[in-house]
């Protein structure tokens, strides 16, 4: 609410302005901004680099998640089928789910009797995975490359441009924000627009987003996104933290045994297709 | 620029679905390409308004009125004129795809490109 009425107040706690130095523009703030620009590149670049290229996933575990996928797409789409069509493909899936032909545990169970990386409880073990572990290390360097550049760029501004004023900020701010914007300035009664370098590289820090998604490109920006988190479109099954398989399509056997109120958009097509031409 | 689901003179493709069901057949590849195209058109709208405004020398509750009517006016032509007045054939969850999923992301955009001009020509 104190925001608020200082917003609305506007003028009111202008107090005698400043005269600055017209060398801080070229001197600090332009040298902040374009480093803060350049190490957001940097950084992106890195991330690139440093991502693993593949990610492979065995034959098996791609059929199962290939499967389930298939039967969510005819839950999710079955209205563009005809009532017969989608019949025998419900029926089809069931079967196949419910039964569990795909399931990679089972495949794997039988080709190498029964010695795989699941524990007594059925919980596989995170670690034991190579694709996991490569996945979980590509995070760690990610937040590595987030947080060391910021370190580094933090010292540097407070090391060369740290205790004078070098702007004023735009829009006025409560005095609490005064002890971290103006770190450095010794004047008591200074009003908390005139800010130091430090809210600079703050504003810069949060803000730069969109001008490094312009910049840099989108597309490159998803693939460091797909890489780092592991977001792919082809969702394999079974991650750490995910329900197993077989419970998955079982559930989804199951959604397909009650979804049999069916509506298919085949239905008075012939008129509807008429009407669009009259 | 277009988003998917449109043919090649932008008229939004008709879908026979949609007459016997609410739920639109949509592509998640389709829906996160749109969202991807909105956010470059968002970004370029915000940083471009929070320079004019800074080069207007705006200050305080005028230049965030600014960026609330520009943004939202945004939306308002987006919707009307790239997505012809169906935003939901082209996004799964049109309100939070087109306004909130990306206020934040954008407001400290136009914060950020508004104190650098408004510090550079006042």
């Amino acid at each position: 609410m104190k925001l608020l009425e200082i917003l609305l107040s506007e003028d009111d706690y202008s107090i005698p302005e400043l005269m600055l130095d017209p060398n801080f523009k070229k001197w600090v703030l332009l040298p902040i901004s374009v480093m803060m620009v350049l190490t957001g590149l940097l950084k992106q670049n890195l991330l690139l680099l440093i991502s693993p290229k593949y990610r492979g996933y065995p034959r098996v575990k791609l059929t199962e998640s290939q499967w389930f996928m298939r039967g969510q797409m005819l839950l999710g789409n079955g209205t563009n089928l005809d009532d017969d069509s989608f019949e025998s493909r419900r029926h089809e899936m069931i079967n196949i789910l419910s039964s569990g032909t795909y399931l990679a545990k089972q495949n794997k169970n039988n080709s190498n009797n029964g010695s795989n990386n699941t524990g007594e409880s059925g919980v596989t073990n995170p670690f034991s995975d190579p694709n996991i572990n490569d996945s979980l290390m590509t995070m760690a360097k990610g937040n590595m490359a987030n947080f060391i550049p910021q370190t580094v760029i933090m010292w540097w501004v407070n090391y060369f441009f740290g205790g004078f004023v070098i702007m004023k900020l735009p829009f006025p701010l409560t005095i609490k924000f005064k002890d971290m914007l103006q770190n450095g300035v010794m004047t008591e009664n200074l009003d908390v627009r005139w800010v130091s370098a430090i809210s600079w590289y703050f504003i810069s820090v949060l803000g730069m987003n969109p001008l490094y998604n312009l910049i840099q490109g989108s597309d490159e920006q998803q693939v460091i996104n797909d890489n780092t988190t592991g977001n792919n479109t082809n969702q394999i099954l079974g991650g750490p933290g995910q329900p197993a398989p077989e419970t998955l399509m079982k559930n989804l056997a199951n959604d397909l045994t009650i979804a049999t109120r069916h509506e298919s958009c085949f239905v008075n097509i012939e008129s509807r297709v008429l009407k669009m031409y009259e | 620029m277009s988003v998917n689901n449109v043919d090649d003179n932008g008229n939004p493709v008709v879908d026979l679905n949609s007459a016997t069901s609410a739920s639109i057949l949509q592509n998640m590849d389709n829906v996160n390409y749109n969202k991807k195209m909105y956010v470059n058109v968002m970004d370029k709208i915000s940083l471009m308004s929070g320079t004019v405004t800074g080069i207007l020398q705006y200050e305080s509750l005028t230049g965030f009125r600014n960026f609330f009517i520009i943004y939202f006016g945004c939306i308002i032509i987006y919707i009307l004129f790239i997505c012809k007045g169906k935003p939901s054939r082209f996004y799964a969850n049109v309100f939070n795809d087109l306004v909130f999923e990306h206020l934040v992301r954008e407001l400290l955009g136009f914060v950020m490109a508004w104190t650098f001009s408004f510090a550079l020509v006042g």
